[in-house]
């Protein structure tokens, strides 16, 4: 009986292999972001008492107790992926507290990962006057052994910066890729703790009928990350000053 | 009606300032927007709403700053910014 049990575990595992080592192996998933709890807790507890302003503690009680989830998807399809907001702020425009939640996840900026020729690339045309497409660093992870199930997926949580960033991926699907630019980890990433936000995957369609289309980022100005950095810290001391 | 605009730009700084002066009958609008040199640490002279929107985007830019989180944090800093302005 034991012997039966772990024939046909291998031979799932076998199978599950064998259909993501296709070349055509594509997907769609979709994102949730909302603000972290944790981050919440520390904002209402601390941060807030500290404000003095009564018009930005009202901005800042919209986003971090008032707002509502902002959707974004993956899309790959052989080796190649690209991330995006969805939402194209129609309605809420004017809401300032959709504004800020939108930035955190991501804003208009365009995360486009190529594992086959090893090319991750960031578009941004939000930051500065012009649109700017530089390279996008891959950061080193910790993995660690904690699992969970993230929507039927057994998930292991790596960590970076510290812990500040926390992943949550899954190695039975074998996409090197995740919500804003975060890449690298031995499977997807369906959850993600990033700044003061969280993604959560809602949806995961593995080999859709129509093929996603997955385009490397263009018209924008070619800049290494250095450069970026150099265009945002001399925008940034204009308006905070140097130090800052 | 004439209106003059007189825009004093003395460094590179969104710091505004909107004075209209009304003079007899001609109405003169002039629209003098001062850029404050420097940024944090010129307190006085500063718009209503650069101050609060500078310390918001602090508030509220992302605490890790290993990807390039500058670039959100300038986008924030706009977000509020011209959302004071407009309000």
């Amino acid at each position: 009986m034991k012997l039966l049990k772990l024939c046909v575990i291998v031979a799932f595992f076998l199978n599950v292999t064998f259909s993501f080592s296709q070349t055509n192996f594509s997907g769609i998933v979709n994102y949730e972001t909302s603000i972290n709890e944790r981050k919440m807790s520390d904002y209402v507890n601390v941060k807030r008492k500290k404000i003095k302003n009564k018009q930005l503690i009202k901005t800042l009680d919209k986003v971090f107790l008032n707002t509502k989830s902002i959707k974004s998807t993956l899309l790959f399809s052989n080796k190649e992926g690209v991330f995006s907001v969805v939402d194209k702020m129609n309605l809420d425009k004017k809401d300032l507290a959709q504004k800020i939640i939108r930035i955190y996840s991501g804003g208009s900026k365009i995360y486009y990962y190529n594992d086959a020729t090893k090319n991750y690339l960031i578009k941004d045309c939000e930051s500065v006057g012009e649109c700017l497409i530089y390279d996008n660093t891959l950061l080193e992870w910790e993995l660690t052994q904690e699992s969970k199930i993230i929507n039927g997926y057994t998930s292991y949580k790596a960590t970076r910066s510290k812990g500040k960033v926390i992943a949550w991926y899954t190695p039975v699907i074998p996409v090197n890729f995740g919500p804003k630019g975060e890449f690298g980890l031995p499977g997807l990433i369906l959850e993600l703790e990033v700044g003061k936000v969280i993604f959560n995957a809602t949806k995961i369609v593995l080999n859709p009928k129509k093929q996603p289309k997955v385009e490397k980022p263009t018209n924008g100005k070619l800049v290494s990350k250095e450069e970026y950095n150099k265009i945002i810290q001399k925008a940034k001391e204009n308006v905070f000053g140097k130090g800052n | 009606m004439v209106f003059a605009m007189v825009t004093s730009l003395i460094a590179n700084s969104l710091d505004e300032k909107v004075s209209p002066i009304i003079i007899d009958s001609v109405e003169v609008v002039v629209v003098v927007v001062v850029v404050v040199v420097g940024g944090v640490g010129v307190g006085e002279g500063a718009s209503e709403c650069n101050a609060p929107a500078r310390k918001g985007a602090l508030t509220l830019a992302e605490d890790q700053d290993d990807r390039s989180t500058d670039g959100e944090l300038m986008m924030i800093y706009k977000s509020l910014y011209f959302h004071c302005m407009a309000n």
